[in-house]
């Protein structure tokens, strides 16, 4: 059986080695809060999604999830649910707002959006499959400010990235 | 910061900063349920009022009347036909769960509320 691949295949792949690498380094780093971490992974997903379109950064965002949890031992865990699912609600949002009919977000506004929606879906994930308790919400606004901050820093980096990478690369 | 944010980025940031501190607000904020009180005489209850509502009760309990107060959010008993009037003593109850009682006149008050502290610790 002869598997052909494609350009795209190649760079997806490439894009989504290096999110995967980004995704070990900070998986190392220690966290203040179950559920807070930089996600500097979502400035290859933002920048893929400016240059490449949606598709590709679906593909490299959720494939980043995948290969990442196999790394890490966390395949199927909890922590794989949430970090699917958060990737799956950053992603649905992402393909609303770089529609042409929603406003035109530049890469500090996607990475906001990416960053508040994976936060929510994760969440949401977590309170209704794991800790139905309503004392959960009070880490909520905590998580998102945490998420917003986060969004804000990965956009800055997003947007220095893309200024290095030009409109029209193949 | 001349084109790092679009017209959209602007807007949506100041919505999230928005969203955020509402949040903070509902979810950390004083609890929205107004505090009630609950008034019991001869092992019954015989009043069940907002808190906020200022009114002078009589309220006849076993050895006679016992007149408590409700002002400013706050509950006391201010007369009771009790010897030691350690009813009285215990002055104002104004957070959900307190409960004071003239336990000769048989007559009680509580205060209700959402987040009821605790009644006793014990270690």
């Amino acid at each position: 059986m002869q598997v052909t691949t494609t350009r795209e295949d190649y760079r997806i792949a490439w894009l989504t080695a290096l999110a995967v690498a980004i995704h070990l380094v900070e998986a190392t780093l220690p966290s203040p809060l179950p559920g807070i971490k930089p996600g500097l992974a979502n400035v290859i997903t933002i920048v893929v999604l400016l240059r490449f379109g949606w598709g590709s950064a679906a593909w490299v965002s959720l494939l980043r999830i995948l290969v990442s949890s196999l790394l890490l031992g966390t395949f199927l865990s909890p922590t794989f649910v949430l970090s699917l699912g958060g990737a799956t609600a950053s992603i649905a949002v992402l393909w609303v707002a770089s529609r042409r009919w929603t406003p035109a977000f530049g890469p500090l506004g996607l990475s906001v959006l990416a960053a508040l929606a994976h936060m929510s879906g994760q969440f949401g994930l977590a309170f209704a499959l794991f800790i139905p308790h309503p004392g959960l919400l009070h880490l909520l606004p905590v998580l998102l400010t945490a998420a917003l901050l986060f969004g804000i820093t990965s956009g800055i980096i997003a947007r220095m990235m893309l200024q290095g990478i030009p409109e029209n690369t193949p | 910061m001349r084109g790092w944010l679009t017209g959209a980025d602007g807007v949506l940031l100041v919505a999230a900063i928005a969203l955020i501190g509402w949040l903070y607000v509902s979810v950390w904020g004083p609890s929205s349920m107004p505090l009630e009180i609950e008034i019991w005489s001869r092992g019954q209850r015989v009043e069940q009022l907002p808190l906020a509502e200022d009114r002078i009760l009589d309220i006849r309990g076993a050895m006679g009347t016992s007149r408590i107060e409700i002002k400013d959010g706050q509950a006391r008993f201010v007369a009771s036909p009790c010897t030691n009037k350690l009813c009285i003593l215990h002055g104002w109850q104004r957070h959900a769960g307190e409960t004071t009682a003239c336990v000769p006149n048989r007559v009680s008050l509580r205060i209700l509320g959402r987040d009821a502290r605790y009644d006793a610790i014990n270690f």
